[in-house]
């Protein structure tokens, strides 16, 4: 595969994703079913909880692999003059971050994992917040063209 | 009139009395003291070869949990959108008498099962309530963490935090816990477009247990129909129970493992089809574990990240290559 196929690919993957992980998101909370999302055509299993989860973990699972895909490309493209910009900065942070109390998340639904109260709570709001944080930046760079990279001055 | 102590709250006094001083002696109490440590999971075992159906474990907790009930401070507020939002309102004087069902008031009920088994007919009485699942589902996919479990395996909802948007019910094998709107955290947010209430359900007194007390279930019982104590001692004692009564167990594998196992002379399928089920009513299937699906993908958010680092290394690789290819090719 060549390099702008690979770059085009993980782009689509990235949105796709993206996309997948917040829907599922905030189909974690009872909603869709009382504002008819899950009667649209073609989203009825998001009233099903545990399938909505299992698709919220595939999507995270994605997302993993590209934040650590993205992390080890950067590396590289740090040699060649590349770097984050301001902007680009804030949301790897807040990226990270989000993917981090997922992560969390996920090992507390494990059988056997018991976290206390304040850091159960805790955790839940701090994804959602991420989460939403990312949303709200994600877009508005989009709309202000602001890009992840900036090629360093020589 | 209020002031005369009624028959029932009489006998109750005297049983939680009576039952004090027979448990601290039979070593129940000390048990559940011993074992009250936050790390130690605690089990309840049921006999149903005991069961009278007597309703006086439904009336103790009714008494010693009173203070945790809803009090809503009038009605609830006109959930939108209305056709798809029913509101759940047992605060009325004969809403609050209910006891033949689960309700926000009533976290145990006593629920009749009548047949007949290998040509004898029976009448069994099964203390239906929370389980107290090993992995709960409630409390692990609570989307505000209100459903969440003690180290000692008690789960609990806490209802300053729980929104009553019921998808821990949803998602209960049994359905157990119930709302009441009306009251709780959403009613401060946006109490028409979010949330719903509070999901209340059996806390297995986690407040008497924390200081080495017995649930008021288990103390008042005459008839000793539970036990608690350490998951491994209660499962060894049920397995024990069924092997010398012939009888069946539940509870043990369902949903993964709970910390409340019943043992029974019928089996459970047949006792199944002859409980009356229905809301607040729960049945007594099989039930195969809800999280080990959902579960399963956490191997693929391990393994993730590595796949990541495995392409971009190859990608970096091949572009490397082709740079290299072009350098050597003469001009």
């Amino acid at each position: 595969m060549m390099p702008h196929q690979a770059n085009r690919l993980s782009e689509w993957l990235y949105l796709a994703a993206m996309a997948v992980v917040f829907f599922t998101g905030f189909g974690n909370m009872p909603l869709y079913q009382r504002y008819y999302v899950t009667d649209l055509p073609g989203l009825g299993w998001a009233a099903n909880f545990m399938i909505n989860v299992e698709v919220h973990y595939m999507a995270g699972a994605v997302l993993l692999a590209l934040a650590a895909y993205f992390i080890v490309s950067w590396i590289f493209l740090r040699k060649e003059g590349l770097r984050l910009s301001r902007t680009g900065k804030i949301r790897a942070i807040v990226l990270g971050l989000a993917l981090l109390t997922g992560l969390a998340m996920a090992v507390k639904n494990l059988s056997g994992v018991v976290y206390p109260l304040p850091l159960l709570i805790t955790m839940n709001f701090l994804h959602m917040s991420l989460a939403v944080c990312f949303l709200l930046l994600a877009l508005g760079c989009r709309i202000a063209r602001a890009p992840w990279l900036r090629k360093n001055q020589p | 009139m209020s002031s005369l102590i009624s028959r029932r709250s009489f006998l109750k006094a005297g049983l939680i009395t009576a039952g004090t001083a027979a448990t601290a002696g039979t070593g129940l109490a000390s048990a559940v003291r011993a074992a009250a440590g936050p790390k130690t999971e605690l089990c309840t075992l049921l006999d149903l070869n005991k069961c009278i159906g007597c309703e006086e474990c439904v009336h103790a907790c009714r008494e010693i949990n009173g203070h945790k009930f809803p009090e809503p401070e009038g009605p609830p507020p006109i959930m939108r959108p209305v056709e798809r939002v029913k509101t759940a309102d047992w605060s009325s004087p004969e809403k609050r008498a209910v006891t033949d069902r689960l309700t926000p008031y009533n976290w145990l009920f006593i629920q009749r099962a009548r047949g007949e088994y290998q040509g004898q007919s029976f009448e069994l009485n099964i203390p239906r309530r929370c389980m107290h699942c090993h992995n709960a589902p409630c409390s692990k996919l609570c989307p505000f963490g209100a459903a969440y479990q003690l180290r000692n395996g008690i789960v609990r909802i806490h209802p300053d935090v729980c929104m009553g948007g019921a998808k821990c019910k949803t998602i209960c094998p049994w359905n157990i816990p119930e709302r009441q709107s009306g009251v709780g955290l959403h009613l401060d947010l946006l109490p028409q477009y979010a949330g719903n209430g509070v999901m209340y359900k059996c806390d297995r007194c986690y407040d008497r247990v924390a200081e080495g007390r017995l649930p008021a279930c288990i103390e008042v019982c005459p008839e000793s129909v539970q036990e608690i104590g350490p998951r491994n001692e209660i499962v060894q004692k049920a397995r024990d129970l069924a092997e010398k009564t012939g009888g069946f167990i539940y509870g043990l594998a369902e949903n993964g493992g709970t910390h409340t196992i019943y043992v029974s002379p019928v089996p459970f399928d047949v006792l199944n089809q002859a409980l009356r089920k229905g809301p607040g009513q729960p049945q007594l299937q099989p039930v195969e574990d809800v999280m080990a699906d959902a579960n399963r993908w956490i191997g693929a958010l391990a393994i993730a990240p590595a796949a990541g680092v495995i392409g971009a290394l190859a990608r970096f690789k091949q572009t490397a290559g082709q740079t290299q290819k072009k350098e050597d090719k003469p001009s």
